[in-house]
Parts: C-alpha cells; sequence; structure tokens
C-alpha cells in the first residue's frame, strides 16, 4: 500500500477516536528501522495542547495495525503526536 | 500509588528525569532507554513468572529463565504468529517494537540536541508506561503465549 493509500485508513481511525480531542490531520510516513526493516511513522495533529489529549496510542495502534494487517499490510506503526502549543527547543546541552 | 517494584520504579525514574532537566537531550534519551527497560523487565518477570509460577524468585532457575528474553528476536517474535494475531498481544507488541526502535536512537545517535524532543519523550515514557500496565493485566493464557513466543524459537514439524 502506498503511504497516502494508508493515510487514508489511519486518518479516519484517528477521527473516529479523537475526533472530539482536537485531531485535525494525520500524516504517513515510511520509514527505515535501526534494524533495516521498513515502519510507518504516523502523525497525529491536533489543534490542543497535549495535556488535553487522551494519549490513547495503544488502542488506537491495535485499530491502526489491525485494520491495516486486513489489508496485507505488516509493517509497524510507530505513531507520534504534534501538539498545539510548541515546545521551547533550546536545549542546554552543550554538544 | 503504582507498586514499588523495579518495572514501576524504573518508569518512576524515566519521569523524574524527564522532570528534573526537561532542557536537556541526555536526560530525555536516558528517560526514553530506562522507559524501554522497564517493559523489556516487565515482559521477562511475565515470562518467568508464568512458566516457573511456584518457583523462588531468587532461585537459579527461575533466574535462568527470566535472562532467557533477548532484545534481538523480539520484534520478529511480535511481527508472527499468535503475538500478531491476538488483540491483547497485537497492540503491546507495537508499543514494544517502537521503544526498542527509540531506545536503540537514544542510545546509540550521537549528541545531536534533539533526539527527542520534551514532548515526545514525555509520550513515549507514558507508553511505557501504558505497556507495563497491560503486560501486567494479561491473563494467563496470553501470558503463557506470551512467554512461549518471545523465549522459544518455533520450528517446522
Amino acid at each position: 500500500m502506498t503511504d497516502d493509500e494508508i493515510n487514508e485508513i489511519v486518518s479516519r481511525l484517528l477521527q473516529e477516536r479523537f475526533g472530539d480531542a482536537g485531531f485535525v490531520r494525520s500524516t504517513v510516513a515510511s520509514e527505515e528501522d535501526f534494524d533495516g526493516s521498513s515502519i510507518l511513522r504516523v502523525t497525529a495533529y491536533f489543534d490542543r495542547s497535549r495535556d488535553e489529549v487522551p494519549r490513547d496510542w495503544l488502542n488506537s495502534l491495535h485499530d491502526i495495525r489491525s485494520e491495516l494487517l486486513t489489508r496485507g499490510e505488516a509493517r509497524f506503526v510507530f505513531l507520534d503526536g504534534d501538539y498545539l502549543q510548541k515546545e521551547e527547543v533550546v536545549d542546554e546541552d552543550e554538544g | 500509588m503504582p507498586p514499588r517494584t523495579m518495572v514501576w520504579r524504573l518508569l518512576e525514574a524515566s519521569e523524574t528525569l524527564l522532570k528534573q532537566k526537561p532542557r536537556s537531550d541526555a536526560f530525555r534519551r536516558r528517560a526514553v532507554s530506562t522507559a524501554y527497560y522497564a517493559v523489556f523487565h516487565a515482559l521477562a518477570e511475565t515470562c518467568a513468572n508464568s512458566l516457573l509460577p511456584s518457583t523462588d524468585h531468587a532461585s537459579d532457575e527461575y533466574a535462568r529463565v527470566y535472562r532467557a528474553l533477548d532484545h534481538g528476536p523480539l520484534k520478529a517474535a511480535f511481527d508472527k504468529g499468535p503475538l500478531k494475531d491476538r488483540p491483547n498481544l497485537r497492540g503491546i507488541g507495537a508499543l514494544v517494537v517502537r521503544l526498542q526502535s527509540e531506545r536503540h536512537r537514544g542510545d546509540y545517535l550521537p549528541p545531536l540536541g534533539d533526539v527527542f524532543h520534551r514532548s515526545k519523550a514525555e509520550d513515549l515514557v507514558d507508553q511505557a508506561r501504558r505497556a507495563v500496565a497491560k503486560i501486567e493485566s494479561l491473563d494467563e493464557g496470553d501470558r503463557l503465549t506470551l512467554a512461549t513466543c518471545l523465549l522459544f524459537r518455533s520450528r517446522q514439524l
């Protein structure tokens, strides 16, 4: 499946679970994991702060992986949240 | 209040690291790595307790089974057979594989300063906490399946 085809499914499932919690959209990108295998990185965008979003990732991952498996897409899904309030990016470490 | 077991103390250590120095990528990386190890120990404990339910935890036999869990085959085990098919185990596998991947990034990437943003590190520690709670709530049948699939290689009959 293409990333766009996967995102159609993922976006619907995330909307069902997080539609009332500020879910706006999702993106899907195929990436290589540390062992060379391919994984799907899903980013869920919310128009609320992190504290306002119920991060029920375990059940969401189950939903997404189950739906994709039925369509023959067996890659693992890595789900990230992107929240409204952007954090301060300044890091105090010096390298 | 969570139990004072090593697994939950590791999760507590992760949260403490994030609270102590949220602007330090080194602290955030250690928090994520420690959270993964909390999940790994939860799996090892579940496997050992399932296969040796009445064995003294201080015994050599218990330690041998506990130590039989290996990082390498985890991903492949969760990608096939009953661990992929059973609803209760599928979600756990997805979280374990994710955390293992992030543990690799946190432990081995050079100091880039932004391996884990604060919210991402917090999310990963939160996911580890949920994974541990889920592992510890599995019924006897799922625990046994988890133990046999994670500890023993499947052979063609």
